[in-house]
């Protein structure tokens, strides 16, 4: 039998209240010191993805977030009982550093989108300086290099979007994963670790930055567990076997 | 896995999208794309090879199938706009 992990607590967690986990299985604790992972019993080899499983995961997780701050394994992870004990207790320091770190906090999520008339004015822009009777291979050349800078002066923006928000945001958060990617429509994702006593502080300040900035889009989220903030280096060998 | 905000930014605008849909998108983004990994132990199978639709027709998986599915909608669109002239 193998077990689907969903997150790690300290052991005197007490089972969350949303008890059912993935194949409607009970959720449990595998406890090794310090340290429990919640998970369920499944016979099946490969997690399928889907809207009811995703949002299993999460509603376990969740549930456990109203008590304390977990430490949330991505969706899919599938192990032996053999294999948990042994990751808690050869990670036992690291975690506890990780379940320190979050201690107290949630995980708050703002995307940045750009709205559809900045995108409007740039194409009408690249066209404007489109010039007539030029050959096929110069047109090709122009619009290459008219795309590269358009690329750079995008990437720009998102960097100042960025560091703008950073600011915006100063001693509301304890801590920010920023991901800028300025692609078609995405600015930037940014994670926030805030203090629960501070949401009402963080929420003043998300108000704030959306005034300032009219012409963007925000999408915020949470409260999540602090699932951007709990990789330990060295983790990143996942395997996703999609079949 | 890239982000499921990523694709379905490539074919939909946000502001169509109902809050529950931008609810799933951001629970598919922290859920499938971030948290603690065991190495070698996270295996996922999807319904289908190249698209998985979750509820909403949110592309998680696959460039190539949506920008099929953003070129079958402009088609779909032209369409629409020569039969209202």
């Amino acid at each position: 039998m193998k077990l689907y992990a969903y997150c790690i607590t300290r052991t005197a967690t007490q089972p969350p209240s949303a008890a059912t986990g993935m194949f409607d299985r009970k959720t449990y604790p595998i406890t090794a010191g310090e340290l429990s992972a919640f998970v369920s019993d499944v016979a099946e080899e490969a997690i399928v993805i889907d809207k009811q499983s995703v949002l299993t995961h999460q509603k376990v997780v969740g549930s456990l977030l109203d008590q304390t701050t977990p430490l949330p394994f991505r969706f899919g992870t599938v192990v032996s009982e053999a294999q948990l004990t042994s990751y808690l207790e050869s990670r036992r320091q690291a975690l506890l550093e990780k379940l320190a770190l979050v201690d107290g906090c949630v995980e708050m999520s703002i995307k940045i989108i750009w709205q559809k008339s900045a995108l409007e004015t740039r194409a009408k822009t690249d066209l404007a300086e489109s010039v007539a009777g030029n050959s096929v291979g110069t047109e090709f050349l122009r619009k290459k290099s008219a795309e590269l800078a358009g690329n750079q002066q995008l990437t720009e923006q998102a960097n100042d979007i960025a560091t703008w928000l950073e600011s915006c945001l100063g001693s509301a958060i304890r801590d920010i994963r920023v991901s800028v990617s300025p692609s078609q429509r995405l600015v930037l994702a940014a994670d926030c670790l805030v203090p629960r006593v501070g949401l009402d502080s963080y929420q003043a300040a998300v108000d704030a930055a959306r005034s300032e900035r009219p012409d963007l889009h925000f999408l915020a989220s949470g409260p999540w567990a602090p699932y951007s903030f709990v990789n330990i280096d060295l983790e990143f060998k996942s395997h996703f076997g999609v079949s | 896995m890239s982000s499921p905000f990523e694709q379905v930014l490539i074919s939909s605008d946000v502001e169509q999208l109902e809050e529950a849909d931008l609810s799933l998108l951001e629970t598919l983004d922290h859920v499938l794309n971030k948290g603690l990994v065991i190495a070698g132990e996270i295996t996922i199978s999807v319904a289908d090879v190249d698209l998985i639709f979750l509820g909403l027709n949110v592309l998680v998986s696959s460039v190539e199938k949506a920008n099929e599915v953003v070129r079958a909608r402009a088609a779909r669109q032209l369409e629409k706009e020569s039969s209202n002239r």
